[in-house]
């Protein structure tokens, strides 16, 4: 008889327990130093992605920020981020919803039910929101923090730039550059290869778009566009179909173009038939990004189901520092 | 200190099957005299839980992880450290498993016709067929003991009540039940909202729960060595789904799910043949919980299985062989078209008892999936029972493999499907030891090892997430099982435990090995049954170490212990003229969740605290 009352005491005393509910952070919580962020997707359908902060100074680094902050996970998939003003806009691709945060990432408002957002630009007094099931871009109205406005387009639109009075934004799967007026309709489009990426504009305002060629669909090619008349200048083939190179990107003078394609490789707007290759350590690299000051930042998904790995580069390819992230490391924005 | 009560839970642990009604005919069930492929046997799981819910059942009698979203919600088992697609539950031997995501909700499944669980773990799942790489839950309809009438009413906190009533009717060549009921629950339970700053106390919204469900059964006995018979349900469940903390978005689901099966026994001089021609139909909407996306699917499956046995030398040795065939077609908005799944299997399993003290068995399988054929699975055991009649000790090993083809979505959700996928295979070995003193303790531990190459993981390639196969998996765990039976003066206790303690873990080429998400260390279930005259009380325990939420092991939910308490009163009125009425009334009290722990089992789901139940039973034979 008193071995069972010693098992109901312990069983009565384990009732008194710690008062710990849902989810919990094994590591610790985001210092809010850093002006780096890294969007880390997580597993498709899990809804674990997530946000690591980077301070270039410290070299210290945070994860899971979002979720310290408000308690509550970021989504499935988060694709991007922009400033815009005080606030922080994030596009969490598979959870169909673009949130809202200050600069201290507390939550204050959420877009939901579009689709399947990918890629954020400010234009105008508006917000344009890409997506890739949705034949079409989101117009968002950064005041009352709803959609107000689609532009219907019959493809996956993927990244935007503003060029002049325009946004270009590409067509996936058409290769196509579509024009987006201040109307908010769609004006022109320029045909490309499959895969064109950013728009990106160089010292001498002419506009370089990277097609990756779709995954192995086509070649890619590296063209220069006049933004005036919407002519090829000039066009660089990569040399054959398995190449798949993405993320460009433009140095602070903006005479030097960066990509990875395997790795990270550089070249000059006015050689630019000539590719430098400037890091390649054999990685899953997935995310790219110049930072200015001759810095870059270049992300390692390794096998997209660990955590991956964030690179410090100097602009010629010398690592600088490294970081671990949450799974798939993607998306980088910086100041 | 956690530690060392786990440690104490492995070797010391308690706990009861209790039966209100049949205190005196508890008998421990000798696993000496059973299928050695069986590891755990749950009896008559309703007597004590009518009004649960198959969820309930389990988690009170298995030490089991079950991962809930919430009252209402889907649930799905993890068996063995397993993933839910990687835990069976069938219906008297059908394959109940969603065919699109693999994986099964025990909330909705009738519980009314269930007349006993059995639980094979690991190796043994292969008796019933692949897939059960973690373990396979068989559930048996009712046997039909008597004629009479049964009428259940219930009530409980947040809006909970329920009515189930069955009828049934022995004769002397046929026995029939039929019964039904119904269950509505709002949900509106409160909560901490952890979501939010200073975790303000919140009412669950839109979260209401309705099932209705019909069953049926009967049975011809030809003859004492043949007969035939036929059950089925049909239930129908709706379910809001909750905003939850991290989507405002309401909606309902709606489930349709019906089952109808043929069976036909025959014994002959030296053969003993079994013949199932089953088919299981559902219509199920599902919302992921991440990505909120709806899919509807309607799957229909028509299995047939017939097993044949032959005893030799006295039962000495035994042969059995079972061949069966399964067609799957499903068709979910996503596929675009509908797909069709052919399997057919072809099996064979020898038992011999080679000494009164030993005995080993064998199986093999072969099945043929989707224009493929599966490996071969081996699995050999043997046991050794040691001549000693005080404590019965045996001691048994077991190695094997198995596999499981992959789901429907897996080979051809838009995007992402993946046609080329080869199925998971596993190899496990076990080894166990057994006593049984004076036929009034069962002693169990097992410990048991499991590697399972070909890991179906969802990733992202070429900018499209797909499924591959890139998975290392590996369990290596203990289990203890302690169930007795004993009185003290006029009181009679039942007790049982069940006790898992496991490594589960996981790997993707060459990656260093993370915990397995939602696979908790420790998995405990217990409870005691004291009976004094009318008078009953049954208190429960289940809990579970703290768990990964993620393949990185950087998010975890905290530990979860739960207590619950049944206090039970039955009558049985008295004529004046001495006899006893054949009606019993049994009235009962329960209080789940009796400390109010607030907690969650997915994250941000949460789960009700403490509640309350009063039902009344009333038997008449």
């Amino acid at each position: 008889m008193r071995s069972l009352l010693y098992i109901f005491l312990i069983f009565l005393l384990s009732a008194c327990d710690k008062d710990l509910i849902g989810p919990q952070y094994e590591i610790g919580n985001s210092s809010n130093q850093g002006r780096i962020y890294i969007l880390n997707e997580g597993n498709f359908g899990s809804g674990n992605g997530s946000i690591t902060q980077y301070d270039i100074n410290s070299q210290t680094s945070a994860n899971g920020i979002f979720q310290a902050q408000n308690g509550i996970p970021l989504g499935d998939i988060p694709q991007d981020m922009i400033r815009l003003g005080d606030e922080y806009w994030i596009s969490v691709n598979n959870s169909g919803k673009v949130l809202i945060c200050d600069t201290n990432f507390n939550l204050l408002n959420q877009i939901m039910g579009l689709g399947s957002p990918r890629f954020l630009k400010a234009f105008g007094n508006k917000v344009l929101c890409t997506d890739l099931y949705g034949n079409g871009i989101h117009v968002l109205d950064p005041n009352s923090y709803t959609k107000t406005g689609f532009i219907p387009i019959a493809d996956w639109t993927e990244q935007l730039e503003v060029v002049a009075n325009e946004c270009w934004v590409s067509g996936v799967n058409t290769g196509q550059v579509y024009i987006i007026n201040q109307q908010y309709m769609l004006e022109d489009s320029i045909a490309l290869n499959k895969g064109p990426g950013k728009a990106i504009k160089d010292q001498n305002d002419f506009v370089w778009v990277l097609c990756s060629g779709g995954y192995q669909l086509e070649q890619p090619i590296l063209y220069q566009i006049n933004p005036q008349n919407k002519q090829v200048l000039q066009q660089h083939n990569f040399g054959g179909i398995n190449n798949s190179p993405g993320s460009l990107q433009v140095n602070d003078a903006k005479d030097s173009l960066f990509f990875i394609s395997g790795g990270v490789w550089s070249t000059s707007i006015y050689n630019a038939g000539v590719f430098t290759s400037l890091y390649n350590q054999n990685h899953t690299y997935y995310g790219f990004k110049y930072l200015g000051q001759n810095l870059m930042m270049l992300t390692d998904a390794k096998n997209y189901a660990i955590n991956g790995w964030a690179y410090v580069l100097s602009s010629n390819g010398s690592l600088i520092d490294s970081l671990e992230c949450d799974i798939i490391p993607g998306t980088i924005f910086s100041e | 200190m956690q530690k060392i009560r786990y440690i104490f839970l492995f070797l010391f642990g308690y706990q009861c099957y209790a039966q209100p009604d049949t205190l005196k005919s508890f008998e421990l069930i000798d696993k000496s005299n059973t299928s050695i492929e069986t590891d755990f046997i749950i009896d008559k799981p309703t007597e004590v839980n009518s009004s649960s819910n198959l969820t309930e059942i389990l988690s009170n009698s298995l030490p089991i992880f079950i991962r809930n979203y919430g009252p209402g919600g889907i649930a799905t088992l993890q068996l063995g450290g397993g993933t839910p697609q990687q835990t069976q539950l069938l219906w008297n031997g059908i394959k109940i498993n969603y065919p699109s995501l693999g994986l099964s909700d025990p909330n909705v499944i009738p519980n009314g016709m269930i007349g006993g669980i059995d639980v094979s773990l690991g190796l043994n799942s292969q008796v019933h067929g692949s897939g059960g790489l973690g373990g396979t839950i068989n559930l048996r309809p009712k046997q039909i003991d008597k004629s009479g009438i049964e009428l259940e009413l219930l009530g409980g906190s947040f809006g909970e009540r329920a009515l189930n009533a069955s009828a049934y009717m022995l004769k002397k060549k046929s026995a029939f039940q039929i019964g039904g009921g119904s269950y509505q629950a709002i949900n509106n339970f409160p909560f901490l909202n952890i979501a939010k700053i200073g975790r303000p106390t919140e009412y669950q919204e839109h979260a209401k729960v309705n099932r209705t469900y019909g069953h049926i059964q009967y049975k011809y006995y030809q003859n004492d060595k043949c007969f035939w018979g036929i059950n089925g349900f049909l239930s129908h469940n709706f379910r809001e789904v909750p905003p939850s903390l991290l989507s405002p978005s309401k909606a309902g689901l709606e489930d349709l799910m019906g089952l109808l099966q043929l069976s036909y026994h025959r014994e002959f001089s030296k053969w003993k043949s079994e013949t199932f021609l089953g088919y299981y139909g559902q219509i199920q909407n599902y919302q992921d919980s991440s990505t909120e996306i709806f899919s509807e699917t309607k799957s229909k499956n028509l299995q047939f299985k017939s097993t044949w046995k032959r005893i030799y030398f006295k039962e000495k040795l035994s042969w059995r062989s079972s061949i069966d065939a399964m067609t799957q077609d499903l068709a979910v908005a996503a596929y675009e078209d509908i797909r069709m799944n052919l399997q057919a299997s072809l099996s064979t399993f020898v038992a011999m008892q080679w000494k009164p003290s030993q005995r080993t068995y064998l199986t093999l399988r072969k099945e043929y999936n989707l224009q493929r054929f599966g490996p071969t699975t081996p699995t050999i055991g043997h046991e050794f029972i040691v001549q000693n009649k005080r404590y019965k000790p045996a001691i048994g090993i077991s190695i094997g493999k198995n596999y499981r083809f992959p789901t429907f979505n897996d080979l051809y959700w838009r995007p992402g499907g993946n046609e080329q996928l080869e199925p998971e295979s596993s190899n496990s070995a076990s080894l166990y030891l057994r006593f049984m003193p004076l036929n009034k303790l069962l002693w169990y531990y097992e410990a048991y090892y499991n590697q399972t190459e070909n890991g179906i993981r969802w990733l992202p390639t070429n900018g499209v997430w797909q499924a591959e196969n890139v998975e290392l998996q590996k369990q290596m765990g203990i289990r203890s099982r302690i169930e007795t039976n004993f009185e003290l003066k006029k009181l009679s206790f039942t007790l049982n435990s069940g006790f898992e303690g496991l490594i589960s873990e996981l790997k993707s080429s060459s990656n260093e090995w993370k915990e397995s998400p939602f696979v908790p260390n420790f998995n405990f279930q217990a409870s005691i049954k004291m009976e004094y005259n009318r008078w009953s009380l049954l208190y429960q325990n289940q809990m579970n170490s703290r768990y990964y939420t993620n393949f990185e092991n950087s998010i975890f939910m905290p530990a979860v212990d739960l207590h619950s308490a049944l206090i039970s009163y039955k009558l049985n009125p008295q004529f004046k003229s001495g006899k006893h009425s054949k009606t019993n009334l049994h009235f009962n009290f329960r209080v789940r969740n009796a400390f109010n722990k607030m907690y969650q089992s997915t994250p941000y789901f949460p789960m009700p605290g403490r509640s309350y139940q009063i039902s009344l039973i009333i038997k008449h034979a």
